[in-house]
């Protein structure tokens, strides 16, 4: 009797410890994301800085956030009320909305012109737009392109879309004359509920600004 | 682990504690950060784009309901069609409604009425501008008003405002359209959705130089005539915006809605319904009528045959098709219907005119030889042939290659928004190529934009063998928004060359399809099933491999005869003549002569008699006789006239388009007629909207086309962090748990 509750004793004291690691684990996982998404912005930043300075100085290389990366800063995103700025990168992939916001699909051909008039940009919803829950109307957004040109945008209206029964149609925009027309409408869109615990949601959170 | 659990069954109090105490903790954290799982019985699939809906007993409701109502009488080969909008508004607030809805390519709209309740207003047709300032005037003034007008000859908008709370308006339209009859099977087609339409980019690295200054000056001159068109603000509701090349965008994409079969007791599409009932007077009898997609129901009456839709409610993400054919196997060789001008006396001085319909059939080919061909087919790769129309158009492609001589010549252009050819020159149709052939249409996927000029380019420029008969075969849905452009090239660079269209998919742009084809002086067709490939195909190759019916001229009995088409085109085998005429009243009632057709077939003279006094009579004994005053054939002359000039206007220089502009503008407020330039528009003269309460504006949904996967890509942008940690965190509360539990067993032993 002795033995036994003994073994089991030392059992549940095994699997605590198991539990205990598991949960360090699983912690520094979700940890691990969210830092790694906090700080790529600080390399973007600088990236984008530097890009300036090249840019200025005529050169056409990309520059790059770390060496092995395969993404690069396009735009900046800055929520004034919240004091808060991200770099926007090229492209809206997993890997890409790991490090911060991405520009979507439809914009990426006209980026190097900067010929779109509208911007539809996307990031994750517990990573760098789970600010967009706290957006309200009247809110000013400024984006800033390669450029230099910088716009400031007002939330105009949110929407929630179900991507299985709905669709999002926008199409580019451009004045007849004008070569860098002015953007009519940003876009941000990132996923619904907020604070999920589920890693695919077909519900998106969309916020128009004009 | 719960094993562990369940086997300690004596548990301090203190442990207890602890553990409730951490997840009644767990649970506030649960609660706090989501909360917007308490409200996740609301259909979020509904409420998106801004639509406004009601909560009731029975769930939740959209703010704006439309019924679509088609009542059809078919007389020989036009249909006159009574089509009813009508609008519910269930809200408490004033709507404005906005449809945009698809009308078959050649509808010639032609009244107008809205009815609230028992009033009736009957719409007027106006110049499209004053139209659009008369709407937004009555609009603010709080009357109720309703406009309809044209985008493309294929897509109307309906803009209804003030409507009440609670209240339901019915907008009815009238329109005539003509039924196809091809291979003695005669058809009539009802475009219940669209088919979303692409919009190129104005600087697309695709758009040629050569783009010519005409489409431009098109573009230019649509802008200013459209300068503050967009009365209503629509880009919430997902609308595109206007470009360079398209100039109303926002006007021809409206918001579109997929559902699947979710809930089976509620009708597909909750904001739209659609009934349908046809009415086919012949005084022939008929046979095979069959619907090609839906499920109807048949009811003989006299000399009618009624068809309606077996399910009260029908989706409306394909188009309604019926076929029919004569008893006799043998369509009649000619039919004439008259009309005179209209006698209510409107215009007492006006010279009043006669119009007529004339259609024949040229004689079957008995025995021909087969000509070389050199056959370039377009396969349209484009996103919005995603799922079933990629698979349909593959098909068609294979069909048609097996199809092919060994004479024959043939190369494979796909285009997305790049373009791609299977050789760099046509290649003869032997049985290596052909599987060269099969093996590369295997690995197209459907994906991207819907750049067709280039495609379209590639294949009327490519170097031509002199000796064969060059056809291009279009294969695509016609989903794109830049049609002007696009038959200004076909129309430019033609030459010898037939452009044949093919529309797949569950709702092609039939405008396209049939303008393309006319243009391109080819034949078109639906495919709207995998099953219909074969036969389709069949008779296409079965057309194009004969000889053609050219230099035809008809004589009329009468001078100073106005017909429509001015040029008549070849005829392909099994395809009928049909010219609309108008010549003025003169001393003889009627023409009570002969019309005198003739043309050659493979170099045989071929010529044909239509006494008309027959061929009315014919007519008169049917039940056409109770409304030959009204059988549409002014009408129709007018629409085809219309549709002459504004083909014309595309051709022509800056100053004789405004020219034809005011052509269009006359003919059309002649014949009360929607066309580019004008619209109904019908305003109830009493105030219904007090000037403090606001107008909330309703965007109607169209239903995407079945089978349709198109989708604007967006990002996956969950990660489920929140995941990690509270799987941590559970972990952590066992953890402590089971080790409160050991300790206190350890000191109980003790």
């Amino acid at each position: 009797m002795l033995n036994l509750k003994l073994k089991g004793k030392k059992l549940a004291c095994y699997v605590s410890a198991f539990c205990l690691l598991a949960a360090l684990t699983s912690f520094a996982h979700g940890g691990y994301i969210l830092t790694k998404a906090h700080f790529a912005q600080f390399l973007l930043n600088k990236a984008w800085q530097q890009q300036t300075v090249e840019d200025n100085l005529g050169n056409s290389n990309k520059v790059k956030p770390w060496p092995w990366a395969d993404i690069y800063p396009v735009a900046k995103l800055s929520f004034d009320r919240f004091n808060i700025t991200q770099i926007v990168l090229n492209n809206d992939s997993g890997q890409a909305l790991a490090f911060g916001p991405g520009l979507n699909r439809i914009n990426i051909t006209n980026i190097k012109s900067e010929s779109s008039s509208v911007f539809v940009i996307s990031a994750h919803n517990d990573t760098h737009f789970s600010i967009l829950s706290e957006l309200q109307l009247n809110d000013s957004v400024t984006l800033t392109l390669k450029s230099g040109r910088s716009q400031t945008f007002k939330v105009s209206n949110t929407a929630i879309m179900d991507i299985k029964t709905d669709q999002l149609v926008l199409f580019n925009n451009y004045g007849y004359r004008e070569r860098k027309p002015f953007i009519k409408e940003l876009v941000l869109v990132t996923c619904y509920p907020f604070h999920s615990v589920n890693d695919e949601s077909t519900l998106r959170y969309i916020v128009y600004l004009s | 682990m719960k094993d562990t659990i369940s086997v300690t069954p004596t548990q301090s109090q203190l442990t207890a504690i602890i553990t409730w105490v951490l997840i009644a903790y767990l649970i506030t954290i649960v609660k706090v950060t989501a909360q917007e799982l308490t409200i996740e019985n609301i259909p979020y699939q509904d409420i998106s784009s801004g639509s406004l809906y009601f909560k009731s007993d029975e769930g939740y409701f959209p703010a704006l309901t439309q019924n679509s109502d088609y009542q059809v009488s078919v007389n020989g080969l036009l249909a006159r069609v009574n089509f009813t909008q009508t609008f519910k508004n269930s809200s408490d607030d004033f709507l404005e409604a906005v449809y945009a809805f698809p009308l078959i390519d050649d509808a010639a709209v032609d009244s107008m009425v809205m009815e609230i309740g028992e009033r009736r207003i009957i719409g007027k047709i106006k110049e499209k501008h004053q139209a659009q300032k008369l709407y937004k005037k009555a609009k603010k003034q709080g009357k109720k008003v309703s406009l309809v007008s044209e985008q493309r000859p294929n897509l109307f908008t309906t803009k209804l405002a003030n409507i009440a709370p609670g209240e339901t308006i019915k907008i009815s339209l009238s329109y005539l359209q003509s039924i196809t009859l091809n291979d003695e099977t005669f058809s009539l087609r009802i475009p219940l959705t669209l088919t979303p339409r692409f919009i190129p980019s104005v600087n697309g690295n695709n758009i040629s130089s050569n783009i010519s200054p005409k489409s431009k000056e098109i573009d230019k001159e649509k802008k200013n005539t459209n300068d503050g068109v967009n009365t209503t603000k629509i880009n919430v509701h997902g609308w595109a915006l206007n470009n360079a090349r398209v100039i109303d965008a926002s006007e021809i994409t409206p918001f579109q809605t997929r559902r699947e079969t979710f809930n089976k007791h509620e009708s597909e599409n909750q904001q739209q319904t659609v009934t349908l009932a046809i009415n086919l007077n012949t005084i022939l009898p008929l046979t095979d009528v069959l619907s090609r997609y839906h499920r109807i129901d048949k009811t003989q009456f006299n000399d009618k045959l009624s068809i309606s839709l077996s399910d009260s409610k029908i989706l409306l993400n394909q188009d309604f098709v019926l076929q029919w054919k004569l008893a006799q196997g043998e369509t009649p060789k000619a039919a004439f219907f008259q009309q005179s001008d209209y006698i209510s006396g409107s215009m007492p001085n006006h010279e009043g005119y006669h119009y007529g319909l004339l259609m024949l059939m040229p004689p079957k080919q008995v025995y021909a030889q087969a000509i070389n061909k050199d056959v370039i087919y377009i396969i349209d790769t484009s996103g919005s042939m995603g799922g079933v129309a990629i698979r349909q158009a593959k098909q068609s492609l294979i069909t048609a290659l097996d199809l092919l001589n060994s004479h024959d010549s043939f190369n494979i252009i796909s285009f997305d928004d790049d373009t791609h050819s299977l050789f760099s020159l046509s290649k003869l149709a032997n049985v290596d190529n052909i599987k060269k052939a099969k093996h590369w249409l295997s690995n197209l996927k459907a994906g991207g934009g819907t750049n067709m000029y280039p495609a379209i380019e590639q294949a009327l420029q490519s170097a031509q063998n002199e000796n064969s008969y060059r056809q291009v075969i279009f294969i695509t849905d016609g989903s794109v928004g830049n049609e002007a452009e696009l038959f200004s090239l076909i129309d430019r660079n033609l030459a010898n060359t037939r452009l044949h269209t093919i529309g797949i998919g569950s709702a092609p742009n039939g405008y396209f399809m049939s303008q393309a084809a006319k243009i391109g002086r080819g034949t078109y067709r639906y495919i709207g099933n995998i099953n219909e490939v074969k036969e389709q195909m069949t008779t296409l190759f079965n057309q194009i491999g004969k000889p053609l019916m050219q230099d035809i001229k008809l004589t009329w009995p009468v001078a100073q005869v106005e017909t429509f088409p001015e040029h008549l085109p070849d005829l392909y085998s099994g395809q009928p003549l049909l010219v609309s005429a108008r010549w003025q009243k003169g001393v003889d009632k009627d023409i009570k002569q002969v019309i005198r057709v003739s043309g050659t077939l493979a170099s045989t003279a071929w010529q044909e008699q239509v006494d008309i006094t027959k061929e009315k009579k014919q007519a008169v004994n049917g039940d056409s006789s109770q409304n030959t005053s009204d059988n549409g054939v002014a009408q129709w002359w007018a629409k085809q006239k219309i549709n002459h000039l504004s083909l014309l206007q595309r051709r022509s220089s800056t100053q004789i388009k405004t020219e034809i502009k005011a052509q269009i503008t006359q003919l059309a407020l002649k014949h009360h007629l929607v066309s580019p330039y004008t619209s109904f528009i019908a305003i109830e003269e009493k105030v219904s909207r007090n000037q403090n309460k606001t107008l909330k504006s309703e965007g109607i949904k169209n239903l995407m086309p079945k089978g349709s996967t198109q989708i604007i890509p967006l990002a996956n942008t969950a990660l489920g962090v929140l995941g990690y940690f509270y799987f941590s965190l559970l972990l952590i509360v066992v953890a402590i748990f089971l080790r409160l539990l050991t300790r206190n067993d350890f000191e109980k032993s003790c």
